[in-house]
């Protein structure tokens, strides 16, 4: 190590010292104020997380989370383990609710509107989003019948419609190619990557306004990762894409904007470029350096 | 103690560097002997008890097949033993022997009897009761004990010509029998012993004396002569030279002082058809209980009076047995029981008739049939004809010196014969135990020892039609046993079969949907908390014994139903219904009070069920007035009312099957939802849809039902019919609440495990949780719910209590939902413990189960391999 490196060292090691301190008192159940960058304020939020506490039984996973997520941004959700990223994600649809034990305050504001609101349908809120779970999760049945599920059970019975959108959506999940000519052979038989475009394929055939990824890449190996990630690069722009990941890099090489999750808590939440480049808070930095997590 | 820890510190760092990679925590791992030895028992534990599950099922299987097998076993036969002594040149009418087989009996058409061991050489000795008086024609019966001789002078005998058996200690023996062996025989001249024991001696005997000299009624001599005899007296019929032709009556009283028989005699004549160019018929008997005489002239010619009253007896038929011209009737014979006459022929044909009912003949009519027709491979003329005293065997003898022996009814083959010369077969006899056979051919006679088997069963008799004696017409019939001696036990498995069928269905039909309903809501809908204890309390229903099931359905439910038969039948229909009308109906709640309400939903549905109960009553009622003329019981034994009615209930489950598949597309087409409709108005018109649905089912139901009564076909005799308290089903309701529990648990099973992230992956897709499960559950469950259906079978078919108790176990094959039937299972149960071991009987309900193991292996392995290929499926998912 050059001399001239020397301060910068002893700024790392201050950094690693102050984070550590103040994870510590996370951990010891102190609160702590989202640091939100001002460059979230200038986009609209399609999806605007409010004061949202969550409980699976009487442990809590989430505390007080204000989030507002950018129309037609990629957001990625990182964090270590347990941190509370996939119930987050999976508050947006409601798909938590089929846990037994859950329970919720606060609210989660889709357009301006509550999807917690008594009157609203939890089917026609789910209809509104797609999801990507982490594990392939194709259906049983053909690469067809995959893909135009959500029409199908929209009760759309016109060929040509359901023709369209399967193809549209397979060309937009960049599978077109791979499976054109065996559409009708059952999906079981792709590869592990496929399969997970297939399921990114058939999230998007309703046309959803946001998709949620739950940790898309983590079954899959890295050629299949770069595909999916090169096919998130295609859908910025049209879909607002909430991602949730492990991988520093991905979130780094894909997202627009990051948060930080840590202990059921968003710790800091703004651009991509300036959370792994210049974070405002310590822990931050050593998390997304790979000093802890 | 701190240098050893220093040392092991030090080895265990030494330990470390060796062994980079994996870090020894001890000195040193290894596993222990005791560990290895429960190892070893316990893979020998599990091998043996594995091949022992294999082996003893397969070890059911070989048992009953053991015992099933001889069944199919031919006939044993034993050498042709030439006979000690026999009367050269007499003319032998009748042979016969005793039951012990010690002594061979014949007597000759002058009605002297002739006595000689069969065992032991020895003289015969003659007995002549009628000594003196010309005899014109003479008919013995050996099993009744009873002949009769007809004389010159038109009077007739009847003699008691009986063989008796008397125990005698060795003391009390004439000195012969004191030096013989036991099982040896002696004959002291007239009679044969036989020591039996040490100790003791058997005198077996024969005696002739004449019971009865009538007066002579018509003083032409006798020419032909038949009886049958019964318990308070006998028929005869004498045919005289002149042509006179008399039946008569003989009562017999005892007085019970004095112990004298009286006698009461009624002699009818009968005016009978003449046939002066083939003059007096060569053989004439009465059949049956001596209500049909049968006349028959070597020309083919059979002539059928009926004679239950002989004062009106009448010819009834007048037909020609022979099948073809040329050849001429040479021998006849009744089989026993007297109902079949066997007709041998000139060209090696015995040919059997039989008289039966005319079908749907209100008036009773009768006639005669030919169902079966036998050769011989020679086809030599018949020259004798033998019947067991036992079954329905006989033997034919032939003019080449074969015998050959056949089963009536099964027409199977038990042997062919040669004796050693080239002469006509004169006599035949079956033994009374039908263990041997005494043929008499030119000067000689043969005793041959055979063992039938189980000649009445093959598979053929088993599985198909048979045509039994007195029966309209070609029949699968079990009927094991009956009152009288000369029943014929009838082994048709395809009743039983047919019961065990029709009972399966009739509960799947039942129980299916409902099980796989339940699984379906329990997996899919129901909340956890309320699974964790519903799912036990319907398992807890399987805990129930089957007897109790089905002491139940006899003796409460079968009644009940019986009485309320239409509000049975209408709750089918209304429960559901006003289940889904309750789903309606919840939909038409505004959005805010139906999901406040969610938790309540299953009391909204059980009060919805219970008000389908409740309308069941009306509704049952109004169906019984409209559709079946007011009484539902008559209407179906078909004393009132048209087939409308039934027509359009057994059609309305099928209309609303097609009306949901062709009329709610139609609706959807016609009726267009406004895209901003409120969920009221959604509701109300799915509840529109389903009203319409309903009236096209019925609709459709009521044309089809129209059309067909039109067309003139009635349900009733069909699927439905006359009433039966104990029917299939009622058996279908207790059998289902028996099946329920199995078919549901297998089904639940199956559903749940169907990975998670399938249902999530649909439900994050928009779909509701019903959709969710009959699109992306229930086909990734299929093969686990098809195996439950098929494990539930299983269970169906061999079901043995329910069916027992509740199924009234007539052996009929009728689809009729109202009447009864016999399973395979519930026969074995019924008829195995009365059952003599080794006898036909016994060995064919071995070879019922056998049916029903095979029946239940084969649904059982369809079952598994269903399953296995359904868990590989899953596993890729």
């Amino acid at each position: 190590m050059a001399l001239s490196e020397l301060p910068k060292l002893d700024t790392t090691l201050d950094v690693s010292v102050s984070a550590a301190g103040r994870l510590a008192a996370i951990a010891a159940g102190e609160a702590v104020q989202t640091e939100l960058h001002d460059d979230l304020r200038r986009e609209t939020a399609v999806v605007d997380v409010r004061g949202f506490n969550l409980w699976y039984g009487p442990k809590q996973a989430l505390f007080e989370i204000h989030m507002p997520i950018p129309k037609g941004r990629i957001t990625a959700l990182v964090g270590p383990s347990g941190c509370g990223k996939s119930t987050l994600l999976r508050s947006i649809n409601r798909i938590n609710d089929l846990v037994d034990t859950v329970r919720t305050t606060g609210d989660i504001l889709l357009n301006g509107e509550s999807i917690f609101a008594p009157h609203v349908d939890v089917i026609d809120l789910r209809k509104r989003m797609g999801m990507v779970f982490q594990k392939p999760n194709p259906f049983p049945m053909s690469v067809y019948e995959n893909v135009v599920y959500p029409l199908r059970i929209d009760g759309v019975r016109d060929r040509a419609v359901l023709d369209e959108a399967c193809e549209r959506s397979l060309r937009g999940a960049a599978l077109w190619d791979e499976v054109k000519d065996r559409l009708h052979d059952s999906a079981m038989g792709l590869s592990g990557g496929q399969q997970q475009r297939l399921c990114i394929a058939r999230a998007i055939a309703a046309e959803p306004e946001v998709l949620l990824m739950d940790e898309p890449c983590s079954a899959l190996d890295p050629i299949a990762t770069n595909k999916i990630e090169e096919l998130m690069e295609g859908l910025r722009g049209e879909y607002t894409i909430v991602i949730v990941t492990h991988n520093m890099q991905q979130a780094a090489r894909t997202s627009d904007y990051t948060a930080f999750m840590y202990l059921g808590r968003l710790i800091e939440y703004g651009s991509t470029a300036t959370i792994f480049q210049q974070p405002h808070l310590p822990e931050t930095l050593a998390y997304v350096t790979g000093r802890f997590g | 103690m701190a240098v050893t820890c220093a040392t092991l510190g030090r080895r265990r760092a030494h330990r470390f560097v060796v062994s980079n990679r994996f870090p020894r925590v001890r000195a040193s791992r290894t596993t222990t002997r005791r560990v290895r030895i429960a190892d070893a028992i316990a893979r020998w534990v599990i091998t043996v008890g594995g091949l022992a599950t294999v082996v003893s099922v397969m070890g059911v299987f070989v048992f009953l097949l053991a015992v099933a097998a001889p069944l199919f076993r031919p006939a044993t036969w034993g050498s042709l033993e030439p006979l000690a002594t026999w009367p050269h040149g007499a003319e032998v009418a009748t042979l016969a022997t005793d039951e012990s087989r010690a002594l061979a009996l014949w007597a000759d058409t002058q009605a002297v009897w002739s006595v000689a061991p069969l065992q032991t050489p020895g003289m015969p000795v003659r007995l002549a009761p009628l000594e003196g008086r010309p005899v014109t024609v003479l008919q013995w019966d050996p099993l009744a004990g009873l002949a009769m001789a007809g004389f010159s002078d038109g009077a007739v005998a009847t003699l008691r010509a009986a063989s008796r058996t008397d125990w005698h200690p060795i003391g009390s023996a004439p000195e012969p029998v004191g030096s013989l062996a036991v099982g040896a025989e002696w004959w002291d001249g007239t009679a044969v012993w036989r020591r039996v024991e040490t100790e003791r001696a058997v005198r077996i005997s024969f005696t002739v004396d004449v019971a009865d000299l009538a007066p002579p009624a018509a003083t032409s001599p006798v020419r032909r002569l038949d009886f049958v005899s019964g318990p308070d007296g006998f028929v005869q019929v004498l045919l005289h030279d002149d042509g006179t032709l008399e039946a008569v009556r003989v009562r017999q009283r005892r007085n019970m002082l004095t112990g004298q028989t009286t006698l009461f005699r009624t002699v009818v004549p009968i005016a009978w058809e003449r046939r002066p160019e083939a003059g007096l018929p060569e053989y004439v008997g009465l059949s049956g209980l001596g209500d049909t005489l049968l006349m028959l002239w070597p020309d083919g010619v059979l002539h059928r009076y009926d004679v239950r009253t002989a004062e009106h007896a009448q010819l009834a038929e007048d037909l020609d047995v022979l099948p073809e011209p040329g050849c001429r009737v040479t021998v006849a014979r009744l089989l026993l029981g007297r109902s079949t006459l066997l007709v041998g022929d000139s060209a090696g044909r015995i040919s059997l008739w039989f008289v039966v009912p005319v079908e749907d003949d209100a008036a009773g009519a009768r006639r005669i049939v030919n169902p079966r027709r036998f050769e011989v491979a020679s086809r030599s003329p018949v020259t004798a004809l033998a019947i067991s005293h036992r079954s329905r065997i006989f033997a034919a003898g032939c003019a080449d010196g074969r015998v050959a022996v056949w089963h009536a009814t099964s027409a199977k083959q038990l042997g062919e014969l040669r004796v050693p010369v080239e002469e006509p077969i004169r006599v035949l006899a079956f033994s009374p135990k039908e263990d041997a056979l005494v043929v008499a051919a030119g000067e000689r006679a043969w005793t041959v020892a055979m063992r039938p088997g189980h000649p009445e069963v093959s598979l053929k008799a088993l599985f198909g039609p048979v045509w039994y004696e007195g029966a309209p017409h070609p029949a699968h019939v079990w009927q094991s046993s009956s009152g009288t001696d000369d029943f014929e036990p009838k082994f048709g498995l395809m009743p039983l079969v047919f019961g065990t069928v029709k009972a399966t269905l009739v509960a799947m039909v039942l129980a299916v949907p409902l099980a796989l309903l339940a699984a379906l809501y329990t997996s899919e809908f129901m909340r956890p908390r309320w699974k964790a204890f519903v799912k036990p309390t319907i398992e807890l229903m399987a805990a129930l014994p089957s007897v109790v099931l089905g002491f139940l359905a006899a003796l409460v439910i079968a009644p009940w139903v019986a009485s309320h038969l239409p509000v049975v039948m209408a709750s089918f229909g209304t429960v559901p219904l006003a289940l889904i009308l309750g789903g309606h109906v919840w939909s038409l709640l505004p959005g805010g009070i139906r999901l406040a309400g969610a938790r309540v939903r299953p009391f909204a549905m059980a009060v919805a069920a219970f008000a389908g109960f409740t309308a069941a009553a009306p509704v049952g009622r109004a169906a019984e007035r409209w559709l079946f003329a007011g009484d539902v019981m008559r209407w179906l034994d078909g004393q009132i009312g048209g087939p409308w009615g039934g027509w359009w209930l057994i059609l309305l489950p099928a209309a609303l099957a097609i009306a949901a598949v062709v009329a709610v597309p139609c609706w959807d087409r016609c009726v267009r939802t406004p895209r901003a409709a409120s969920e009221t108005v959604v509701a109300v018109l799915e509840l529109l849809k389903f009203a319409a649905v309903l009236a096209a089912a019925a609709g459709l139901a009521a044309g089809g039902a129209a059309l067909l009564s039109f067309a003139g076909a009635d349900p009733r005799g069909g699927l439905v019919g006359t009433y039966v308290q104990r029917n299939a089903l009622v058996v279908g309701v207790v059998m289902g609440f028996a099946i329920i529990p199995i078919i549901y648990t297998i089904a639940d099973d199956a559903l749940t495990a169907v990975p998670e992230h399938l249902r999530s992956a649909s439900l994050a897709a928009g779909g509701t949780n019903w959709q969710t499960a009959v699109r992306i559950v229930v086909p990734a469950a299929a093969g686990g719910i098809f195996s439950a259906v098929m494990v539930g079978l299983g269970r169906a078919v061999g079901e043995t209590m329910i069916v027992l108790m509740a199924a009234g176990n007539t052996p009929i094959m009728s689809w009729n939902i109202f009447n009864g039937f016999r399973t395979l299972s519930a026969n074995i149960a019924v008829e195995l413990p009365e059952a003599v071991r080794n006898s036909t009987h016994y060995r064919t309900l071995f070879l019922a189960s056998l049916v029903l193991f095979v029946m239940t292996f084969i649904v059982n392995t369809a079952a598994e391999a269903v399953r296995l290929r359904v868990r590989r499926r899953l596993r890729e998912l």
